[in-house]
């Protein structure tokens, strides 16, 4: 195991409080057997909407400027850090060290990404975005404690 | 020669205390601060605690001027406005536009630069 991987074991480990870590998979479990998969993104995304609709960010000019706004929040209530990056079609949120694996577990983590597309795309609108732009987790594998976002068109 | 009138005055005076008594019977000043120093009552005997409290002096707050940090990056809350009074687009609106395939807001397509330029007759 390298320094890295073994940094980020260490840090999934510590994540989440003890208290919950039977809960939270459990709970993540019952609602998979309830619910389909794009229901819960949805559920998870309307979650997310409503942290950052209560933690408004101040309204900033530049990418860098809306980086840090991003990792203010996510570092006062320790959920990692984001990196900005533009591309031709995409501004890439790449957020790491998210606790939701370890809250939730790892197979809930394709619907739990929903509440970092409900988060960023909330503070997005809030800096004024086209209606056609929408925050996307990648689907792409990463880390546990990584999910990988786009800005940018979608199919709705 | 004392009379009962002496002794009635006597009585009815103040009592002189005990320092002027001895300086009047030509007593030593010096003995006498020594002789009222046996005098003082002895200590009232006071929890450590309250000797703390008591003895030890309240700090008067002194305004202390705040560091200076190095300020950090600080959202401008508004766009900042170009000389000649036009809004410029923020950073972000022109990566918005230009992820959304879309004009940035407030360009004057209608009017593109030079338009307006006076043509040659």
């Amino acid at each position: 195991m390298t320094d890295t991987a073994s940094s980020l074991n260490y840090y999934e480990r510590i994540t989440c409080s003890v208290q919950w870590r039977a809960f939270g998979p459990a709970l993540a479990a019952e609602l998979a057997d309830g619910l389909p998969q794009d229901e819960l993104r949805a559920l998870f995304f309307r979650i997310g909407q409503r942290v950052a609709g209560g933690s408004p960010l101040p309204k900033v000019d530049t990418v860098v400027e809306l980086q840090s706004a991003f990792n203010a929040h996510w570092s006062a209530v320790e959920w990692g850090f984001t990196t900005l990056q533009e591309t031709d079609e995409h501004l890439v949120l790449t957020h790491d060290c998210s606790p939701l694996a370890m809250a939730f577990g790892p197979p809930a983590l394709p619907w739990t990404a929903g509440f970092f597309e409900g988060a960023y795309q909330t503070w997005f609108v809030a800096q004024g975005i086209p209606h056609q732009l929408r925050v996307r987790a990648d689907d792409a594998e990463t880390p546990s404690s990584r999910v990988v976002l786009k800005l940018g068109r979608f199919a709705a | 020669m004392s009379s009962n009138a002496d002794k009635v005055g006597d009585a009815s005076k103040p009592q002189e205390d005990v320092a002027g008594l001895f300086a009047r019977f030509g007593g030593d000043a010096r003995s006498y601060r020594e002789f009222e120093s046996k005098t003082v009552p002895p200590p009232r005997v006071v929890s450590p605690v309250a000797v703390a409290a008591v003895s030890v002096p309240v700090p008067v707050p002194v305004p202390v001027p705040a560091p200076e940090l190095a300020p950090p990056v600080q959202a401008s809350p508004t766009a900042p406005e170009a000389p000649d009074g036009d809004t410029a687009p923020r950073e972000l609106d022109v990566l918005f536009s230009r992820l959304a395939g879309i004009p940035l807001p407030g360009a004057d397509t209608a009017h593109p630069l030079m338009a307006r330029w006076r043509r040659p007759t």
